[in-house]
């Protein structure tokens, strides 16, 4: 039995690994200091910082919200917020850190509302509108199937447990960064994610390799 | 971490998910690690939890979504901004406003005060007449005078010949004037036995004016004859000087 547990991820405070989709010396500059040439007046800083992060913020609000238009709202939503509070999170943790919390409470509220709406709305809407896989290759299909089943399980999580386990998986945040942003302990990022994975696991019956 | 019973199993799984994540600050990977060393067959729940943390990646990744286009994210990006240019404007906007009504609120305070020393200012004479303090000026004593009917200077109209009228209306033997305190010159006429108390003070047009004709030539041109509205009015006859 390997005795050495090594981190699955390589987490670092670097900005070169915050920034997979932007070359990396636009990656040099901070997001502080980015941010205050926004607010001066320049708009390739806006440019740089978005591009910086809107890829990890998709990819936290559709998980959370499942649909690529509800997605872009959240992201949306979760930006314009940041950015015209930036000021009053400064130095309390990493622009990414407040981003992905803010967009993740976004997309919290916009599913909540999005479920009231689809409880008012006739059932012919609603099959209208999730009316199947799409037609197309096999392969796609079966990634379409998997997806729907991740979606479908990730929705039946707790709130809290699903933010959790989207902030850790989705985001890349670590269970310190998620403890900050969402005011919890460590112990308890650590609990909710635990059980997250076990409700995962037996909701899509994953088959765990044995090691 | 506790013994192996079934809670403290419960107990102790996160734990080693945590460890398994390479999660835990240092002092708990090192308790862990302890625990490990003693209970070398919970290595496999650590095997199995990152496992499990590997396949839920493996899922993940495999269905993550297509990113926007280049199109949507310009037009997400025009929005943000937009949306953000609004939210400055709006909120340099507010502050404009919340410093104007700081100014006026200000400046209504300072009004206010100014009004308020003018007051106390204006009311200092009458609380000291009303209650002497030690520094407050002595009243004044009652100033009886006679009136001095050459003081008053009275000439006839220009347009009309006539006298024009001046009040108090009472017999000059009958008035006294006094001098009413901090009113610089003025005077208060109260008349005298049989007409005490105030004189009433009326305007020209109240006030009728009659004038005698001499019974002849020889004699002396009477006063005239000032009445006033009221009958029971004091009249003061003015001498011609």
């Amino acid at each position: 039995m390997n005795n050495e547990v090594t981190s699955q991820r390589s987490r670092t405070d670097g900005s070169a690994s915050l920034c997979p989709d932007v070359p990396v010396n636009s990656c040099l500059v901070s997001d502080e200091l980015l941010l205050e040439r926004w607010e001066a007046g320049d708009a390739q800083a806006f440019e740089q910082l978005f591009s910086r992060h809107r890829e990890a913020a998709y990819r936290v609000a559709w998980r959370l919200l499942g649909n690529e238009a509800d997605a872009l709202d959240a992201v949306q939503e979760g930006f314009i917020k940041v950015l015209t509070h930036w000021r009053q999170f400064r130095g309390l943790c990493r622009f990414r850190t407040w981003l992905l919390r803010v967009v993740c409470h976004c997309a919290l509220d916009i599913g909540r509302n999005r479920q009231r709406q689809r409880r008012q709305e006739p059932w012919s809407d609603v099959a209208e509108r999730h009316g199947g896989p799409p037609a197309g290759h096999t392969a796609e299909l079966e990634v379409e199937e998997l997806r729907q089943r991740l979606n479908q399980a990730l929705a039946l999580l707790p709130e809290r447990q699903r933010q959790t386990l989207v902030l850790y998986v989705e985001g890349g945040l670590t269970y310190r960064e998620i403890a900050e942003v969402t005011g919890v302990s460590i112990g308890t990022v650590m609990s909710r994610l635990f059980h997250a994975r076990q409700k995962l696991r037996a909701m899509l019956a994953l088959q765990v390799p044995d090691p | 971490m506790t013994s192996s019973s079934s809670s403290g199993d419960a107990c102790r799984r996160p734990w080693l998910a945590a460890y398994a994540d390479g999660q835990l600050p240092e002092p708990q990977r090192q308790r862990v690690e302890r625990w490990l060393a003693c209970h070398p067959q919970d290595w496999s729940v650590v095997e199995q939890e990152r496992a499990l943390t590997d396949t839920i990646q493996q899922w993940w990744a495999a269905t993550a979504p297509s990113p926007p286009t280049a199109a949507q994210w310009q037009e997400l990006a025009q929005r943000i901004q937009d949306a953000c240019a609004l939210t400055h404007r709006s909120q340099r906007m507010a502050q404009q406003s919340r410093r104007t009504s700081v100014r006026m609120v200000r400046r209504a305070l300072i009004a206010a005060s100014v009004l308020l020393i003018i007051s106390l200012g204006w009311l200092q004479p009458w609380r000291e007449n009303q209650v002497p303090g030690p520094a407050a000026e002595p009243a004044l004593a009652q100033q009886t005078e006679t009136l001095d009917p050459a003081g008053l200077a009275l000439t006839p109209s220009a347009t009309d010949g006539r006298w024009p009228v001046r009040l108090p209306l009472a017999q000059d033997n009958e008035v006294i004037l006094e001098r009413v305190p901090h009113l610089g010159t003025g005077w208060l006429p109260v008349g005298r036995p049989p007409c005490d108390g105030g004189m009433p003070l009326l305007r020209s047009d109240e006030i009728v004016v009659v004038y005698l004709v001499p019974a002849a030539p020889a004699v002396a041109e009477p006063l005239p004859l000032l009445a006033a509205g009221e009958e029971d009015a004091a009249i003061l006859v003015v001498p011609r000087r």
